[in-house]
Parts: structure tokens; C-alpha cells; sequence
């Protein structure tokens, strides 16, 4: 029997291609066969091992699960069509990453100013209650005294902090009137007294002096040795800063904290 | 013998589920994923990227590059989503994408392997206290050609049956029986001859 021979037997026999008189043929061919018998040795050899490698090869695979299941949290919905998908699986998710990354900048930036009156610990337009300044037209806007305003003399100077810090409790007041008419009755009580005190006094109804001793009054935290009315000030008498003024402000602060963790959606409770 | 052959078809048999079974199953949930609802991609993924990551690893010899590998396919397939494209076999789609890129992997090796690239088992320590015999035997499975050692890895390693493999791969199945018989023959004949030296 030549090789050519012994291989279709081995082949017929593993395929089960043998009828039971041929198979009986072929077992007792193997007791005379040396060669034939070696040759199902290895082959049942070469069985039993690729399935034993089989079975010790480790099968789970986390990592590519967890990318997937990461990469799926990042896809737009399914309306948005597979172009949107297909330009997002190519690397190009430039847009989505430019969106992302300004609303954080955003959330940072309300953060900071927060922060900012934190750390100043008063505010910059003194003790004229703030939503009147924001929402009336009829109280003259103190910013006059904030360097980088309009009508700072140093217009040149790159522009403060305070203006911008100005500019966010404008809106954030007005957030928190639209809060106080919602159902959070008790949070709103605790935190902008202040807002009820301007809603009882119209804007129209302050007196113009009053207005003028906040203008005119010092700023003992922000110093602004720049602006005409420092000079002025820092010239004029001490006035005695009213005691109602820091609660207020920090009360303010607290506020404009709060909103800003509102809007990250971690306000402690 | 004849209980070691079919010993060795009921192991395979009763390890992994059907392809051809689950062909529609499997097309269903393609669609449902390109369609938006990706826990169908998740469902696709436990069941074939055991046999995926195992067919690279076979056909490279290495569990990372295998790895790398069988991400890049479902990487592949996330792209599908939204698409209207049709796959009526899902799984041999997803093997001709491993195919493919295992190919590539393997003409990127030739002109250049670094060290990390090679076979874990061109590496001294791969010895997983395996009979010299057994050693012989992986090592000769990895001299095969490509294509012998395809269809062996396929049919014993992922536990495919021939029919299946070639209706995944669009060859006849007489084709695939020559071929699986000619990988079979050509590895017995590799062992033999090293183990008598």
C-alpha cells in the first residue's frame, strides 16, 4: 500500500465515508500496517491537542467590550444618518469634541465667577441691591466705577474680571426671579432676600442721593487705582460701610454659587 | 477511533451554537443595530467575538495583535449604524473583515517585526507545559499555509462545521472538504516528519 493509498483510508475513515464492512477492513488492516497505525496515532495526536489548545485559549475579551460599549455611548442617535456615524467613526468627531468642550468651558467660566466673588467677598457695584441695577433702566448703572466698563478712563487696560463677573449676575438674577416663581419655595426664601426687598421697592421710587452715596462710596476689596473715581475716593472722607452691605453681598454670592452648580447639576442639598 | 472523530464533532457541536442557525438571528440583529438600537450590537458581540478573537489569535499567533484585531472589526461594524446596507450572513461578513485585516496584519509583518509582533510561541517562554509532542504539533499548525490553517482553525478551534465554512465563505462545500482534508494531511505530514528527527 503506498502513501497516496494510506491517506485516502485515513480521510474516508475520519469523514465517516466508510461502510461498517470497510471500517472492519480497515481496523484490522491497522494491526498490519505499521505506517497506517503511526499515521492515526498523529492524526488522533493532532485532535486531542488542537482542542486542548482550544480550550486553554482565554476567550473573554473586556477590554474590546468596554471600547465598544464606550464608543456606543458616544454615538449620535440613529436619526442623525450614518454619515454623521461614518464621519464619527473615522476620527473626525471634531464638532462634537469643539460642542463638548465649550459647554465646559462655559460651566468653568460660571464656575470662576463664583469663585471670583468668593474671594472678593464684597460686590463691586457696593450695597445697591443688584436687580435693580440688571433689570431698571431708571437706576444709573454703577458700572462707572468698574475698570474695562464703557466709561472707564483706561480703556486700554485689558478688561477686569468684575466686568464679566457684572455681566453673569445680571442673567443669573434674573434666572433666580424665574426660579422664585417655581415651586422651590423654601430655597428661594433662603436665598435672595434681597430680590424680595427690590421687587417691594420699584427702581423708579430710589431716591437719586441714595444712588449717589453708593456710586461715591469706596471700594475697600476692589481697589481700581486706575479709574477717576478711585482717585476721588481715595481723596474723600471714610464712610462707614453699612452693615447690611456684607451679608448681602455674600448673600449674593451664595446665589450665584448656587446657580452655577445648578446649571452642572450638582447642587448639594 | 471512530468515538475519538465523533467525540471530537459533539464537542465542537454542543460548545458553540450553529452559525447557519443563528444566520437569521444574527441578521436581525445587525439590522435592529443599524437601525439605532445598539444593545443588538452588544448581543452580536458576546456571541461571536469569542470565535472572532480565537481565529485572529490562530491565524497571527498572538492574543494582543488578536485582540487589536477583532476591536478594529467592531470598530468597522459600529459604521453600520444608520447605514441601509443589507448583511444577510453577519458572521460571514464579520470574518471576511478578519480575514482581511489578519492579511494585512501579516504582509505588515514581513517587512517589518519587531519583537513584541512575533508568534508567543516563537518566544522561549510560551511553553504552557505542553508534551513535546503537543509543541510539535501547535508549531507545525503555524507552518501551515493561510489557507490550511484557516479552515482548520475554523473548524476545530471556532467549532464550525464545514458546510457552514463554506457557506461563510462563499466557496462550494466540496471545495472546503478538500481543502480542511489537504490542511489535515499536509499538518499530519509535518508532525510525522519533524517528530522522527
Amino acid at each position: 500500500m503506498n502513501q497516496q493509498q494510506r491517506d485516502d483510508l485515513i480521510e474516508r475513515y475520519i469523514g465517516r465515508r466508510m461502510s461498517p464492512v470497510e471500517e472492519r477492513e480497515f481496523l484490522r488492516l491497522l494491526d498490519r500496517d505499521d505506517t497506517l497505525r503511526r499515521m492515526i496515532e498523529t492524526e488522533r495526536a493532532v485532535g486531542t491537542t488542537l482542542l486542548r489548545d482550544r480550550d486553554a485559549i482565554p476567550t473573554s475579551d473586556l477590554d474590546t467590550r468596554e471600547q465598544l460599549l464606550a464608543m456606543l455611548g458616544t454615538l449620535p442617535p440613529a436619526g442623525a444618518g450614518g454619515g454623521a456615524l461614518a464621519a464619527a467613526s473615522k476620527g473626525s468627531g471634531f464638532f462634537a469634541g469643539t460642542i463638548f468642550k465649550g459647554g465646559v468651558a462655559l460651566l468653568l467660566t460660571g464656575a470662576v465667577v463664583g469663585v471670583g466673588y468668593l474671594l472678593t467677598g464684597d460686590s463691586p457695584d457696593g450695597a445697591q441691591p443688584r436687580p435693580h441695577a440688571a433689570s431698571t433702566t431708571a437706576v444709573p448703572q454703577p458700572s462707572v466705577d468698574v475698570p474695562g466698563s464703557a466709561s472707564s478712563p483706561t480703556p486700554s487696560l485689558p478688561p477686569s474680571p468684575i466686568s464679566i463677573e457684572r455681566h453673569d449676575v445680571k442673567k443669573m438674577e434674573g434666572i433666580v426671579t424665574e426660579r422664585s416663581k417655581g415651586d422651590d419655595a423654601a430655597l428661594h426664601s433662603e436665598r435672595t432676600p434681597h430680590l424680595e426687598r427690590s421687587k417691594e421697592r420699584p427702581a423708579t421710587e430710589i431716591p437719586a442721593s441714595s444712588m449717589r452715596t453708593d456710586l461715591e462710596k469706596p471700594s475697600s476689596t476692589i481697589p481700581d487705582v486706575n479709574s477717576a473715581s478711585a482717585v476721588e475716593t481715595a481723596q474723600s472722607t471714610k464712610v462707614e460701610e453699612p452693615a447690611l452691605q456684607t451679608p448681602r453681598t455674600r448673600d449674593t454670592m451664595r446665589v450665584n454659587v448656587s446657580i452655577n452648580l445648578d446649571r452642572i447639576g450638582k447642587r448639594p442639598r | 477511533m471512530s468515538q475519538y472523530t465523533a467525540a471530537l464533532e459533539t464537542k465542537l457541536v454542543e460548545d458553540i451554537p450553529s452559525s447557519m442557525e443563528s444566520a437569521g438571528a444574527d441578521a436581525l440583529l445587525l439590522e435592529r443595530f443599524q437601525r439605532g438600537e445598539d444593545g443588538a450590537l452588544v448581543e452580536l458581540f458576546d456571541r461571536h467575538n469569542r470565535r472572532l478573537l480565537i481565529y485572529c489569535q490562530k491565524l497571527l499567533g498572538s492574543r494582543e495583535q488578536a485582540k487589536d484585531i477583532t476591536q478594529e472589526l467592531w470598530m468597522r461594524v459600529l459604521r453600520l449604524r444608520g447605514s441601509s446596507q443589507s448583511v444577510a450572513n453577519p458572521v460571514g461578513f464579520f470574518l471576511k473583515i478578519a480575514r482581511n485585516l489578519c492579511l494585512n496584519h501579516i504582509e505588515a509583518r514581513r517587512t517589518h517585526t519587531p519583537l513584541d509582533a512575533l508568534s508567543e510561541r516563537a518566544h522561549p517562554v510560551a511553553d504552557g507545559g505542553r508534551s513535546e509532542m503537543e509543541e510539535l504539533i501547535l508549531a507545525s499548525l503555524e507552518r501551515l499555509s493561510f489557507e490550511h490553517r484557516e479552515v482548520l482553525v475554523l473548524h476545530i478551534y471556532c467549532g464550525y462545521r464545514l458546510e457552514e465554512i463554506a457557506a461563510m465563505t462563499g466557496k462550494s462545500p466540496e471545495a472546503i472538504w478538500k481543502r480542511a482534508s489537504r490542511a489535515r494531511k499536509e499538518l499530519r505530514t509535518l508532525v510525522m516528519r519533524d517528530s522522527d528527527h
